[in-house]
């Protein structure tokens, strides 16, 4: 499955975490490094499978748990009207 | 047709109005006569239009001559960015806030306090203390405003401004800014308590109090970001707990280094 994030989220990486803002809500979203590493992957080129490769390649966790982890988030993430599918 | 002028100066980015009709810039010259100045070149320069028939009461609608904020529809031209036409006051108060933002600065939601070449700034949403943090404000502590500041980057350093934006303290009567040394995020407590903010923590409280008006203001937010997370840098930020007693200047005199 491909998720990218939206265009019109204001967002920044500050020292490896990110915020993020929606427009629609003004809420404001911190994310940890992880939270932020997925995030800037989000471009709707790669599958939530890849990223979390990716998530594996550079934390400390293994394949289910960064698979579980990479889908939960992005799952979280389209809730909030931060991202949307393809 | 006669053109009546006036200009003005806030955070040292000035903004020049012409209007056909002397109305509105008497508005402007009773409500920010400290804020006037005298310059050849305005950093903004607007044109203000008479509303047009539908709009009932002081509204006017508002070109800036140059530049991004320019937009016509229909008749004349308006504010490109708000559908609606704004009163004078929040014309200003929505060109400073993006303005500042191409100049390297942030117009907070903040009560801003100066002492002797230092400021403070204290934030906050409605009702977290702003405006009794500037009841409180004894010499030589002396507000900027207990509403708005404006926060600009020069010579690599953050400083404070005074604004003509203000909420229940009133009007302040200097133009003046200094150097900021200090950001308390207001919690109303039952004991004076100060707890230094890590970095996004900072720059996430931080941008919770920047004005941003209008219907495209995410345009201007990752900007806005990129500045405060500069800010959040260069200046350090706590969260204060404090209860309203003028002990709260006695307290942060101890806490806080400060320069006589």
């Amino acid at each position: 499955m491909e998720i990218f994030r939206k265009k019109d989220i204001p967002w920044r990486i500050i020292d490896g975490k990110a915020l993020l803002v929606n427009p629609k809500t003004s809420l404001l979203y911190p994310l940890n490094e992880t939270g932020a590493r997925i995030w800037e992957l989000l471009d709707g080129k790669i599958e939530t499978n890849s990223i979390a490769a990716v998530i594996m390649d550079e934390f400390d966790v293994n394949k289910d748990e960064a698979r579980r982890d990479v889908q939960e988030f992005v799952n979280s993430l389209t809730e909030a009207g931060l991202a949307q599918k393809l | 047709m006669a053109c009546y002028k006036t200009s003005f100066s806030v955070a040292k980015i000035s903004f020049s109005f012409n209007a056909d009709k002397p109305t509105h810039i008497n508005w402007f010259n009773n409500g920010y006569g400290k804020y006037f100045c005298r310059i050849e070149k305005p950093d903004i320069r607007v044109q203000i239009v008479p509303s047009l028939n539908n709009v009932p009461g002081d509204f006017v609608s508002v070109s800036k001559e140059l530049g991004l904020y320019h937009h016509k529809k229909g008749l004349g031209s308006y504010a490109a960015f708000h559908k609606e036409f704004l009163p004078l006051g929040d014309i200003t108060r929505f060109l400073a806030s993006r303005v500042i933002i191409e100049k390297d600065g942030l117009l907070l939601h903040a009560c801003g306090i100066k002492r002797g070449k230092d400021t403070f700034l204290f934030c906050g949403p409605s009702g977290a203390g702003k405006t009794t943090v500037a009841k409180l404000a004894i010499k030589p502590w002396e507000v900027l405003s207990d509403e708005t500041v404006a926060v600009r980057k020069l010579s690599d350093n953050f400083q404070a401004f005074s604004t003509p934006f203000f909420g229940d303290f009133g009007k302040v009567t200097k133009n003046t800014g200094a150097p900021l040394k200090a950001i308390f995020f207001l919690n109303k407590a039952r004991s004076f308590g100060l707890r230094q903010l890590d970095l996004i923590s900072a720059v996430k409280k931080l941008a919770q109090g920047i004005f941003l008006i209008g219907n495209n203001w995410q345009n201007s937010m990752e900007d806005a970001l990129r500045i405060a997370e500069s800010l959040a840098r260069k200046v350090p930020a706590y969260e204060l707990d404090f209860l309203p007693e003028v002990s709260l200047w006695k307290y942060l005199e101890k806490k806080i280094s400060l320069g006589e």
